[in-house]
C-alpha cells in the first residue's frame, strides 16, 4: 500500500534525490582528478562537477580546507531544497537527519567555549544543517543543567540529554562523554522511528544504521586506548544496537590493544571478511600504496549498503544514502586534493570509490 | 687561526670537516623532512577519518601557549637548546588529575575577566567563587589547582577531544620529534657557515 501513496507526498523529492546520486562523481572522473599535478588542475577537473558554481570563485591557490568547506556548502544547498520542498512525513525523517549535525554543533560551540574561543566566530563554524534557533544562547551555559535547562530543553536535542544529566561540570573528558551518549541516544531513536515507517524503509535504514552503530563501537574502543576514559564508560557510550551488540560489545570494553580488536572481530563473518588484508596499525589511507585500514573497509562497506539503498523505490531511505555518498564524495575529493598539495602521489589512490 | 691559515695541510682538514658537515647537514635535513612529510601526512589522515570540522584551527584553544620554546644563547648563538615545559606536561599525568578536575574544574566557567560583558556580569557573580581561571602568564601568582587544569589545555590534543583517532596522536608525535631536528639543523647551519668563512679566510691567505 506504500507504494500507491508514497508518490503524492515524496514522488517529486525521490526524483531530485536520484537526479542528486546521479551526479556524484564517477571512476573516470576519480581517475582524472588522481592525475591532476596542482590544486589548479583539480579545481579545473571539478569544474565539471556539482561542485562548479561552488569552486569559480574562490582564488588561487586553493587550500584543502576551503575545498572541504566549498564541497559542503553544495552539499547543503541540495539538502536544503529536500527541506523547503518536503511535507509531512518525509520533513520529519529529513529532520531526523540533521539531529547528528546539531549534536555535532553543540559540542563544537562548548568546546570552543570552555577554550575561550569568540563565540561569533564558533557560530560561523558551526554546520549548516544542524542549526537551530536557540544555538547561540549555548555559551553562556555553565554545568550540563544548565545547557539543559536553558538551551536545550526546547530543541529537538532534549529527549537525548537524559543521559547526559549524570556529568556535572563541562570539562574534556565529559564533553567526549556527553557528545558520545548523544549520538548514541540519536542513533537508537533513529534507528526506532525507522523501524516505525515500516516496509522498505524499515529494513534499508536497519542495515545502513546498524553498520553506522557497529562503527562507532569499534573506533569508541581504538581511540580510547592511551586515555582517561575507563572500560566502564567505554561500554556506555556503545550504541545499543548493531550485529556487535550486545555479545561483541561487552568484549570490546574489557580490550587493551589493537590486537584484542582484532581477535574479537574475527569471530564474526562479516567482520572477518572485512578484516582480510586490512593493516590495523596503518593509519587511514595506508602507509603505504595498497595498504587498507579497518576504517577503509567500514567506508567501503558503508557505501555499498547506501548505493543499494537506490535498488528499491518508495522508502525514504535514499535521502540518507544519498547524503552519506555525498559525504563520502567530499572526503575522497578533499583526500585526493591533500595527495596532490603534499605530493604524496603514491597513496592518492586510497579513496572509497562509489560509482 | 694564523697557523691554521698558513699550513695548506690544515686547510684540506678544514675542507674535509665542512664536506662532512655538509653531509650530517643533508642527512639531517633528509631525515627531519621525512618526519615532517609522514607527520602531516598523519594530519591529513585523521581529518579524513574523525571529519574536517573536529580536525581544524575552529577548535584551537583561545589560550594556547607554547610547551616547548627554543633558547638561544646571547653570547654563543649556536647554544640553541630545546626547552621543554615538562613540570607542566609531568602535572597533567599525574594520577587522579582527572577527578581533581572535576571537582575544581569551573569547566565554561573558565574565562578571564576582561572577556566578561555587562550582561554576562550575573553570570560572573554566580561562577565567582575562585573558580575563575586567569590566562596563565609567567610571573601570575596562581592557585595549584588552575595551574592542573592549565595542563590538560596545554596538550594540543586534547583541545580536538579525548578520543581522537591514532593517526592524530602519530601526527602529534611526528610534528614534537621534529622540533629537535630543526634545532640541529640551525645549529649545524651556524656552524657551516663559521666553518665557511674560516675556510674562505683560509684560502685568501694562501693567495696572498
Amino acid at each position: 500500500m506504500n507504494e500507491i501513496y508514497f508518490n503524492a507526498y515524496a514522488g517529486y523529492l525521490e526524483g531530485v534525490v536520484r537526479g542528486y546520486r546521479d551526479g556524484l562523481i564517477t571512476a573516470p572522473q576519480y581517475l582524472n582528478l588522481t592525475q591532476c599535478e596542482t590544486m589548479d588542475d583539480l579545481k579545473l577537473q571539478l569544474a565539471t562537477t556539482d561542485y562548479a558554481s561552488f569552486l569559480q570563485n574562490e582564488p588561487s591557490p586553493m587550500s584543502t580546507s576551503t575545498l572541504s568547506a566549498r564541497c559542503t556548502d553544495a552539499l547543503v544547498a541540495e539538502f536544503q531544497y529536500l527541506q523547503q520542498n518536503a511535507a509531512e512525513p518525509i520533513s520529519k525523517f529529513l529532520d531526523y537527519i540533521t539531529y547528528g549535525y546539531m549534536i555535532d554543533n553543540v559540542i563544537l560551540l562548548i568546546t570552543g567555549t570552555l577554550h575561550e574561543r569568540d563565540t561569533h566566530d564558533l557560530l560561523e563554524k558551526c554546520h549548516p544543517l544542524g542549526f537551530f534557533d536557540t544555538m547561540p544562547a549555548l555559551c553562556v551555559a555553565t554545568t550540563v543543567q544548565d545547557l539543559y535547562s536553558t538551551v536545550l530543553v526546547d530543541s529537538p536535542l532534549a529527549g537525548y540529554f537524559r543521559e547526559c544529566l549524570s556529568a556535572e561540570d563541562l570539562n574534556e573528558l565529559n564533553i567526549e562523554i556527553i557528545r558520545n551518549t548523544l549520538h548514541k541516544a540519536y542513533l537508537e531513536d533513529f534507528y526506532a522511528y525507522c523501524q516505525s515507517l515500516g516496509e522498505p524503509t524499515a529494513s534499508i535504514m536497519s542495515n545502513i544504521l546498524k553498520l553506522e552503530a557497529d562503527r562507532r563501537t569499534v573506533n569508541i574502543t581504538i581511540n580510547s586506548f592511551g586515555t582517561e576514559l575507563s572500560k566502564d564508560d567505554r561500554a556506555k557510550l556503545y550504541p545499543r544496537l548493531g550485529n556487535m551488540y550486545p555479545e561483541a560489545q561487552t568484549r570490546l570494553a574489557r580490550v587493551d590493544d589493537i590486537d584484542q580488536v582484532k581477535a574479537i572481530l574475527e569471530q564474526y563473518s562479516e567482520y572477518k571478511a572485512m578484516l582480510v588484508g586490512v593493516s590495523l596499525g596503518a593509519s587511514s589511507g595506508g602507509t603505504g600504496a595498497n595498504d587498507v585500514t579497518l576504517e577503509d573497509r567500514f567506508f567501503a562497506r558503508e557505501v555499498q549498503f547506501n548505493k543499494d539503498s537506490f535498488e528499491q523505490q518508495f522508502h525514504y531511505g535514499v535521502f540518507y544514502s544519498w547524503l552519506r555518498l555525498k559525504e563520502q564524495e567530499i572526503r575522497n575529493v578533499v583526500w585526493v586534493a591533500e595527495c596532490i598539495s603534499q605530493q604524496q602521489k603514491d597513496k592518492i589512490n586510497n579513496y572509497t570509490s562509489i560509482y | 687561526m694564523s697557523e691554521k691559515t698558513s699550513n695548506p695541510a690544515s686547510i684540506d682538514n678544514q675542507l674535509f670537516e665542512l664536506f662532512d658537515c655538509v653531509a650530517e647537514y643533508q642527512q639531517l635535513r633528509s631525515s627531519s623532512s621525512i618526519l615532517l612529510r609522514q607527520a602531516f601526512f598523519d594530519l591529513a589522515s585523521a581529518k579524513r577519518s574523525a571529519g574536517y570540522q573536529w580536525i581544524s584551527p575552529d577548535l584551537y584553544s583561545g589560550r594556547a601557549h607554547a610547551i616547548a620554546t627554543v633558547s638561544i644563547g646571547e653570547e654563543h648563538p649556536i647554544d640553541m637548546r630545546v626547552v621543554r615545559n615538562n613540570s607542566r606536561i609531568d602535572n597533567g599525568n599525574e594520577k587522579g588529575q582527572g577527578s581533581d578536575r572535576e571537582k575544581t574544574d569551573g569547566g565554561l566557567k573558565r574565562r578571564s575577566r576582561r572577556h566578561l560583558s555587562s550582561d554576562e556580569s550575573e553570570h560572573a557573580k554566580l561562577t565567582a567563587s575562585g573558580d575563575e581561571d586567569e590566562e596563565d602568564l609567567p610571573g601570575d601568582t596562581e592557585k595549584p589547582d588552575k595551574k592542573q587544569r592549565s595542563v590538560a589545555v596545554n596538550d594540543p590534543l586534547l583541545w580536538f577531544g579525548m578520543l581522537v583517532p591514532p593517526t592524530l596522536k602519530a601526527a602529534q608525535s611526528g610534528f614534537v620529534s621534529s622540533l629537535d631536528k630543526f634545532v640541529q639543523l640551525a645549529q649545524l647551519k651556524h656552524r657551516l657557515v663559521q666553518q665557511q668563512q674560516a675556510l674562505q679566510e683560509a684560502m685568501a691567505g694562501i693567495t696572498a
